[in-house]
């Protein structure tokens, strides 16, 4: 294992943390979480972090303090490490890419990947806005790309109804959006 | 554990009459509070749990609400443990009890204990199964209902995280989403989706989309001709649709050309006369990236290069009239993005190869093993084809340089390579291979076979046009050649005028 990941709060761990350089995290439900330094940096939010406590200086991992992770709940953190190491050991720290590069709408979803983001509705939306927040682009691919294979299955009733969204639109409109749109209504029928 | 044995007769009476009251109505629901005093606790932590969440439902403030969340999912989670090891002690406690009843260690007798016992076994055992107590179920509710309400749902997305989401959706699915709400359809107007049209593959051919586009190039050309006003001065005017706004057509290729086996010229034919139309349909383009295609040689990748900067428009001709005109494009951009040099077509030889290594010599099958572990393409770095004018000469050297590992197709190496390829021809196994790999890897190139193969011994001609040949070739298959001159590790062979490089791919 790159990391240990899980909740942890004794000194023991700290103790055996003292072997590879490893930082603390600590989810919005404080719990904490021990992690490899280098998985840890796959999230640039964290990498930033990491940099602003470490200052110039080597400093000893061992006593800093967690990293406050706020934002994040403990169990998707825990899905979030998960996901971290596994594509630390198998593919290495993210590249960095341009602003304009497009590999994220070709590259495909990893089996490993497509296996680890089935989960309920709930979960995925929270893991989408964790690597969000985290900003782990690969992760938020994966979530985002999920959720868009689902919206391009279902029609626009069935969006609704599923997502739980109020239609909002003025007969008026909605009849004005739905002749703009006219020409996507038989793929609709289609399905 | 805790062991609240020791407590006064009173109080146990006080206790016993509360839970004979209790149990005069809704026993199951009251026993609990009279033992272990579970259900205020759940009570207690039920209402904290309700009390914030519907003050702050409404707040607009995404990361207020996050936080809220996180809080309460805290608390949540703090009360589901505390619930569940009280249960647990309660269950131990009365097992305790038992004992020490059936032992005659406490003072007090069966009769006394005994209703209790039952109640309380009774009010497990419906925990344990379903936790079907009024109390649990209720709780239950609500921290599913609370569950619920605190999941983050679509509509929590901020802004620029569902543009994103949507950015990963065609064309088509982007303009029925803005059916769905209001934000949604404002989301989906913003420039993000009016200026770059993203194509999956051929998805839009015979697609609802692509008659739409049918129709609309109709009926521009309707409204247009005599009465041209569409284009003046080459810059085209006004647009209705976003369509026509599009600046960037990014092409996504989700399928490698050259799976195709026998018909690649066709598909590559197929898919650059779909995109040329689509070009011509989307007056307001500046560029088109093509993204993730598999080149498998100069030709083909000319081929590309030259078929989209074309475009028509309407010249007034002073005898005929309106007139259709073809020209180039000089103001369109044509980029080639993360697209591959297809070095060795993988999927085709394992499929092939596989079969005919089966009943072939030992080479044969080491050189599939071979190169069936190396991976099958080669990244391209970006490279954009500008026009003013279109340089396809610029262009080649360009590409030449990706799928050639020497840098450059130099002469010296070509040379090299028509000097040594000869040693090649004692292994019959690879030279038949070589003509079914030129196949897949140099389709374009079907007289592959007739030029270098020998039709009637299978051996490389050494004619002057030889040469000629392998200048027609991909640089993969040189590369490939060159591999295997080197792998022969004949003494013969003359030393590389230059370091060569291989990349294993």
């Amino acid at each position: 294992m790159a990391a240990t990941a899980g909740p942890s709060t004794g000194s023991g761990d700290v103790k055996a943390a003292a072997v590879a350089p490893k930082v603390r995290l600590q989810s919005g439900d404080k719990e904490i979480f021990i992690v490899d330094l280098p998985v840890a940096k796959m999230s640039k939010v964290i990498k930033g972090m990491i940099e602003d406590l470490a200052g110039e200086e080597d400093p000893n991992w061992d006593t800093l303090e967690p990293i406050p992770l706020s934002n994040v709940s403990g169990p998707i953190l825990r899905k979030v490490i998960t996901w971290m190491e596994h594509h630390y050991k198998n593919d290495g720290p993210e590249p960095e890419r341009p602003e304009d590069d497009l590999s994220h709408f070709t590259d495909e979803i990893s089996d490993w990947d497509e296996e680890y983001i089935k989960v309920d509705q709930g979960t995925l939306f929270e893991l989408i806005l964790a690597s969000n927040y985290l900003n782990i682009k690969k992760l938020r691919t994966v979530g985002c790309k999920t959720v868009a294979n689902v919206l391009r299955k279902l029609s626009v009733e069935e969006i609704r109804e599923k997502y739980n969204i109020e239609n909002d639109f003025t007969p008026e409109e909605e009849e004005a959006i739905r002749k703009e749109n006219e020409w996507c209504e038989d793929q609709d029928a289609s399905k | 554990m805790p062991r609240p044995l020791k407590r006064d007769k009173e109080n146990k009476k006080e206790k016993t009459g509360r839970s004979e009251e209790n149990s005069q109505g809704d026993r199951k629901t009251a026993a609990p509070t009279t033992v272990v005093g579970l259900a205020p606790v759940r009570r207690n932590k039920r209402k904290r749990l309700n009390e914030p969440g519907s003050e702050e439902t409404s707040s607009p403030d995404v990361a207020q609400k996050v936080r809220k969340y996180l809080r309460l999912r805290g608390q949540m989670a703090e009360t589901r443990a505390l619930l569940w090891q009280q249960d647990r002690e309660c269950m131990q406690l009365l097992a305790e009890f038992k004992l020490a009843s059936e032992r005659g260690e406490k003072e007090n007798d069966a009769a006394y204990w005994d209703p209790l016992f039952q109640l309380e076994e009774q009010l497990l055992e419906d925990l344990r199964e379903e936790r079907s107590t009024d109390v649990f179920k209720e709780n239950q509710r609500d921290c599913d209902k609370l569950i619920k309400f605190l999941k983050p749902k679509l509509t929590d997305f901020p802004d620029e995280l569902l543009v994103r989401l949507f950015l990963y959706l065609d064309f088509g699915s982007q303009h029925k989403l803005r059916r769905v709400c209001r934000r949604w359809c404002f989301l989906l107007r913003l420039p993000e989706f009016g200026l770059h049209l993203n194509v999956f593959g051929n998805s839009l051919y015979k697609s609802p989309q692509w008659k739409l586009l049918r129709r609309e190039a109709d009926a521009i050309e309707q409204q247009l001709h005599p009465h041209p006003y569409y284009y003046r001065g080459g810059e085209p005017l006004g647009y209705s649709l976003n369509l026509r706004c599009a600046r960037t057509l990014i092409y996504h290729a989700v399928e490698p050309h050259h799976v195709v086996f026998g018909s690649v010229l066709k598909a590559v034919d197929a898919t650059a006369d779909f995109l040329l139309s689509l070009v011509r349909m989307l007056p307001g383009l500046t560029s088109v990236q093509l993204v993730g295609l598999r080149i498998a040689n100069l030709k083909e990748y000319s081929h590309w290069a030259s078929i989209l900067p074309r475009d028509c428009y309407y010249v007034k001709d002073p005898q005929v009239g309106w007139r259709y005109q073809e020209r180039v494009r000089d103001d369109l951009q044509v980029a080639l993005v993360r697209c591959y040099a297809s070095a060795w077509p993988q999927p085709k030889l394992t499929g092939v190869n596989t079969d005919r290594a089966k009943a072939a010599s030992p080479t044969l099958q080491k050189l599939v093993a071979l190169y069936e572990s190396q991976h099958a393409y080669v990244p391209l770095s970006g490279i954009v084809v500008a026009g003013q004018p279109f340089n396809l000469k610029e262009a080649h050297k360009q590409l030449g340089t990706l799928l050639w590992p020497f840098g450059s197709r130099d002469h010296k190496i070509e040379a090299w390579l028509a000097e040594n390829v000869h040693r090649l021809n004692g292994n019959r196994d690879l030279l038949n291979l070589l003509g079914s790999v030129s196949k897949w890897v140099n389709p374009l190139n079907n007289s592959f076979e007739n030029t270098i193969l020998c039709a009637n011994h299978h051996e490389f001609c050494c004619s002057c046009e030889e040469v000629e040949t392998y200048k027609e070739m991909d640089g993969s298959l040189c590369h490939l050649l060159a591999d295997c001159i080197l792998r022969l590790n004949d003494q013969e062979v003359t030393p590389l005028p230059q370091k060569f490089k291989f990349q294993r791919f």
